[in-house]
């Protein structure tokens, strides 16, 4: 089973890098909330019975554990473990030949809220309405208000740069 | 920068993850082991070691009680540490209480709004309990000096029991506070982590009407 979930931890291994970085900006933070986010996929994993896509489950949780659970940075554990240290998590802006135009997506992402985080970041990878109220635990409708509204915030961020 | 750019800018984030070397097993099998380092287990290891030190406080008080150690009379005199220990019991309860339903919040089922509206209450629920009960400990604690005043009165009347037997042990207790409050000890141990709690509840409840809203 083990071998299973590592396959499938580093076939989504997109989804949690990015839900480290849209929520820690410190790399030891991220570390952190990277190994909450594996513990906590490891712990429910016996019993996801495939209802949902992998993706899904896996973006539901790492969302989960970022916003509900693992809230405060100053709360980190004393000292971090040794395989943790070897863990690379790929910022952002931090990849080689990063453009501009990502550089600007991390300030824009900066500004919002993090629900509006997480809502942008689903609808950048392109989710349905259906998944992201799935996710979120809202319905379509509210799933388009939201969405207009962080469009119109995203645009006023821009134009006044 | 518009909209259309800002997607072109995360698929490109994308694409360049996906060339980021695997994850190596090594690690994710040795995070799945090294359980004890993760906040979760922090916390509900921390919920332990605060019922085990309570519970021989309590015991330690339950005993004190039982074996009259300081030659108690009365059973006045027991009030303010039997009050102490009441209210150590129902800090061990409020605990209790409270991991026993953080261990059963199953985020990894629960949309982000279930998870939010079950977290809430875990905070919210006992805080004005525990905001009593600190209350009623601190007043039990700082009268515990008056159990020793009426075997003091009785061998050296009223005003020499208040003079020589009551002020020593009230100057101790407040020189004792006042050295913990001037260490932070308070600060930092208690008024600190609550005031904290404060906040994380305060953003989970403004979390929680932002998807409402």
């Amino acid at each position: 089973m083990e071998k299973e979930f590592i396959r499938m931890i580093d076939k989504h291994r997109g989804i949690i890098y990015k839900v480290c970085n849209l929520y820690r900006n410190k790399e030891e933070d991220k570390r952190d909330l990277f190994q909450e986010i594996v513990l906590q996929l490891w712990k429910s994993y016996p019993s996801f019975r495939g209802d949902s896509k992998q993706s899904t489950w896996m973006y539901r949780v790492a969302l989960n554990v970022a916003i509900t659970i693992f809230r405060n940075d100053s709360k980190k554990p004393s000292k971090q473990a040794i395989s943790l240290a070897e863990l690379e998590i790929p910022d952002m802006t931090g990849l080689a030949g990063e453009s501009d135009n990502l550089i600007k997506l991390k300030q824009v992402i900066e500004q919002l809220t993090k629900i509006e985080r997480a809502i942008t970041m689903l609808y950048l990878d392109e989710k349905s309405y259906d998944e992201i109220g799935d996710i979120i635990g809202i319905s379509n409708s509210n799933v388009g208000v939201k969405l207009n509204r962080i469009k119109t915030k995203i645009k006023r961020i821009i134009n006044t740069r | 920068m518009n909209l259309s750019e800002l997607k072109s800018a995360w698929n490109e984030y994308d694409d360049k993850l996906k060339t980021v070397a695997s994850i190596n097993e090594k690690i994710i099998g040795s995070m799945i082991r090294e359980r004890s380092g993760s906040r979760l287990s922090q916390i509900e290891s921390l919920y332990r070691v605060s019922f085990v030190s309570n519970t021989i406080w309590v015991l330690i008080i339950a005993i004190a009680i039982l074996t009259n150690p300081f030659d108690f009379d009365h059973p006045v005199q027991y009030a303010p540490m039997t009050l102490v220990g009441f209210c150590l019991v129902i800090f061990i309860g409020l605990s209790l209480k409270s991991y026993r339903e953080l261990r059963q919040v199953d985020i990894h089922h629960a949309s982000l709004d279930e998870a939010l509206k079950k977290i809430i209450p875990i905070f919210e629920k006992p805080w004005k309990y525990i905001k009593r009960n600190i209350i009623l400990m601190m007043m039990a604690a700082i009268s515990f000096p008056l159990s020793f005043l009426p075997r003091a009165i009785t061998s050296a009347g009223l005003w020499q029991a208040l003079v020589y037997e009551l002020t020593p042990m009230i100057a101790i207790t407040l020189v004792i506070y006042f050295v913990s409050t001037k260490m932070g000890l308070f600060k930092e141990r208690y008024a600190g982590k609550f005031k904290t709690d404060l906040e994380e509840l305060r953003e989970l409840k403004a979390l929680s009407s932002e998807l409402m809203g």
